[in-house]
């Protein structure tokens, strides 16, 4: 039983590498931690394009618009993860960017252990580069998901294209299919725009970002993450990385908190404003929050537009697009 | 907060049945052989015994007598390396591929994002808390078992099959029997069991409940996680005798429905330890009824998918209960092929086992 078993689990995963490495199929994310590993393990992999400018940070600036960001941008803030996260990514690969964009906003946010564990656990670091099974991004019920919707489709356009060069009555409920499926896409678009703020919770979330703020770390703490940061500048000013940091528009009351104040006199100490960037909003009341902290979709892709024309006014380095 | 050792729970119960089946006047002369007659060779079983790694950490609980007459030379050739085999096999893809994945989608009954999720993704998290749960320790229990097979020493089996469960005292013979069968034999029993009167039976289930319940933390949620279980096994024994229901299979169904349904919702108490949040909970089941169910589809399709496997695991010993079908049995290393290729290629994000933190 043991070596039939060991037989059919090594025929299924040589020949799904196979299938991955020559079909290339579309996945689909299954929740937020599958997308934030996807993303990780794509930036470390995926040679094809070279990435101009990374963007470490939390979920207030994981909503970037990508197709409003300038070309060759990759966003590594994740949603549930830290800014550290992103920026330790960014150090483990070879090639660096040439600009590398720090969200300040949740910058205490702990380092996740087991994640960045997972991700550059020796072993299983090598064996994702050479088996893309093992990628989060070809997880086996994913990709089940994703064939199986695209064997749906081709059958549905060879059966849109039988019953048409037929001319069968069934015309009408290729019809009543078509409506049904634009009726489908239009709930989907207004569900992607629709935002479900509660007024009593949005307050009540509010309130304990108010609370949240009032507190400044421990001095250790604040020694800790001074150190870390410092490492990190030191670190990616060696590779000639260029370094602009950004803070994400909050909520009119948390944006003069203690701890913000705090941590941008903090950013100001460690990355000197007259040797580096930074795109502060100069507005919080013109962007409207869903809980005090992340912005809903029109104040994101306002925010994106605001973040891309600052970065063009930088007068960024001219680099290759593919 | 006050940090504890690990796995405490665990072997302070292992070294309690060590010192009871050896002092206890009923119990001295039946476990004699507990007790190696050298000094050295005693520690060294006592040791093992404690220490024992496949089990340390989180059971199963093994009693002593289970145990220590174990402990002798061990011969590659007397392993049992299918039934390792299976028992590994199937504890990882419970752990890794439904458990870690189920955490992911059942991270939202977490306070204070359930808030605004409909009543059917709300109900859904909870069923798949459910089988989160039982993946996870099952998985655990099953490693644990195949680790320790693979030494030569047999640990009990801690899950059978526990959500077909028509009783709440079937529940507990099926779910974590290490420790039901631990606090009945030196719980239950030496506070008299059933042997007295009802009323004295009622309060003993309700004491081992409580501490049972206790067991899992210091915290109330846990205590009154154990008071609803024996309050269920209190309320059971009462109607025991007064209302005979008929064995048909739409009666033993809905017998099991109820378990699962108040065993479930008792979860609650495991993931949410605030009693606020709890009761927030069961708000948001009700005050949430009209919410559209278009953005929590997502939610509610991988919920349900994760959930799936747990359900079918039931269903095949179920069917197979009077014996496995000869085309079942061709068919398993099939089963364990795939069962291997999903571990390695559809696991979720790694995550400590839910009875660690016990």
């Amino acid at each position: 039983m043991i070596k039939k078993s060991l037989i059919i689990f090594i025929v299924l995963f040589i020949s799904y590498n196979l299938f991955i490495i020559h079909v290339k199929p579309e996945t689909i994310t299954q929740d937020n931690w599958h997308k934030n590993r996807i993303q990780a393990q794509e930036y470390l992999y995926n040679d094809n394009k070279p990435i101009a400018i990374a963007i470490a940070g939390t979920s207030l600036s994981a909503g970037l618009f990508g197709n409003l960001l300038p070309e060759n941008t990759y966003n590594l803030a994740m949603g549930g993860q830290s800014t550290i996260d992103g920026l330790e990514i960014v150090k483990n690969k070879n090639r660096k960017p040439d600009i590398l964009l720090i969200e300040i906003n949740f910058i205490y946010t702990e380092r996740s252990a087991q994640f960045l564990d997972n991700l550059f656990l020796p072993g299983l670091y090598m064996a994702r580069k050479i088996f893309p099974a093992l990628r989060d991004k070809y997880r086996a019920s994913s990709i089940a998901e994703t064939t199986l919707s695209s064997i749906k489709q081709h059958l549905y356009k060879y059966l849109n294209k039988y019953i048409s060069d037929s001319k069968a009555t069934s015309s009408v409920k290729l019809e009543n299919k078509k409506k049904m499926k634009n009726k489908f896409d239009a709930v989907q678009i207004k569900k992607e725009n629709a935002v479900k703020v509660i007024p009593a919770l949005f307050e009540m979330n509010l309130n304990r970002m108010v609370h949240l703020s009032e507190a400044i770390p421990p001095e250790k703490i604040i020694t800790n993450k001074k150190k870390i940061l410092t490492d990190y500048k030191n670190y990616f000013e060696r590779f000639g990385v260029q370094i602009i940091l950004f803070e994400m528009p909050v909520h009119e009351k948390l944006v003069h908190s203690k701890k913000a104040t705090h941590i941008r006199k903090m950013m100001f100490e460690i990355f000197p404003p007259d040797r580096f960037r930074y795109i502060l909003p100069d507005n919080a009341a013109k962007f409207n929050t869903t809980d005090g902290i992340h912005l809903t979709p029109h104040s994101m892709m306002n925010y994106t537009l605001f973040l891309t024309n600052n970065l063009n006014k930088i007068r960024l380095p001219r680099y290759n697009i593919d | 907060m006050v940090p504890l050792p690990i796995g405490i729970s665990f072997y302070t119960f292992q070294g309690i049945s060590l010192l009871v089946d050896t002092f206890a006047s009923d119990k001295v002369d039946k476990y004699k052989f507990l007790v190696h007659k050298s000094f050295f060779r005693h520690s060294l079983n006592t040791a093992l015994f404690i220490s024992f790694f496949p089990q340390l950490v989180a059971g199963p609980i093994v009693k002593a007598h289970d145990f220590i007459p174990q402990i002798k030379e061990k011969a590659l050739k007397d392993v049992d390396w299918e039934s390792c085999f299976r028992a590994l096999v199937l504890g990882y893809f419970l752990k890794m591929v439904i458990a870690d994945n189920l955490k992911e989608q059942t991270f939202w009954i977490l306070f204070p994002y359930f808030q605004n999720l409909s009543t059917v993704a709300l109900l859904v998290m909870l069923f798949g808390y459910s089988m989160q749960i039982f993946a996870d320790f099952a998985g655990y229990s099953l490693i644990a078992i195949g680790v320790a097979r693979l030494m030569g020493y047999n640990i009990n089996e801690n899950f059978n099959f526990p959500y077909i469960s028509k009783t709440f005292s079937e529940f507990w013979t099926r779910w974590h029997i290490s420790l039901s069968s631990f606090l009945k034999e030196y719980l239950y029993f030496p506070l008299g069991g059933n042997r007295i009167n009802k009323t004295r039976t009622y309060l003993n289930l309700m004491i081992v409940m409580f501490l049972g319940g206790l067991w899992h933390g210091a915290a109330w949620s846990y205590a009154v996680w154990g008071s609803f279980h024996g309050f269920a096994l209190v309320s059971e024994r009462f109607l025991r005798g007064r209302i005979n229901l008929p064995d048909t299979m739409p009666i033993n169904f809905l017998k099991m429905t109820v378990v699962f349904i108040f065993v479930t919702f008792a979860w609650l108490l495991f993931k949410l330890p605030e009693f606020s949040h709890v009761m927030n909970y069961m708000e948001a089941i009700v005050r949430n009824a009209n919410m559209p169910l278009s953005s929590d589809l997502f939610l509610i399709k991988y919920n349900l998918l994760y959930s799936l496997p747990v359900c079918i695991y039931h269903l095949y010993y179920l069917y197979t209960k009077n014996g496995t079908p000869k085309t079942l049995k061709n068919l398993q290393p099939v089963i364990f092929g795939l069962m291997l290729f999903l571990i390695i290629s559809n696991s979720g994000s790694p995550a400590s086992f839910v009875y660690f933190q016990f």
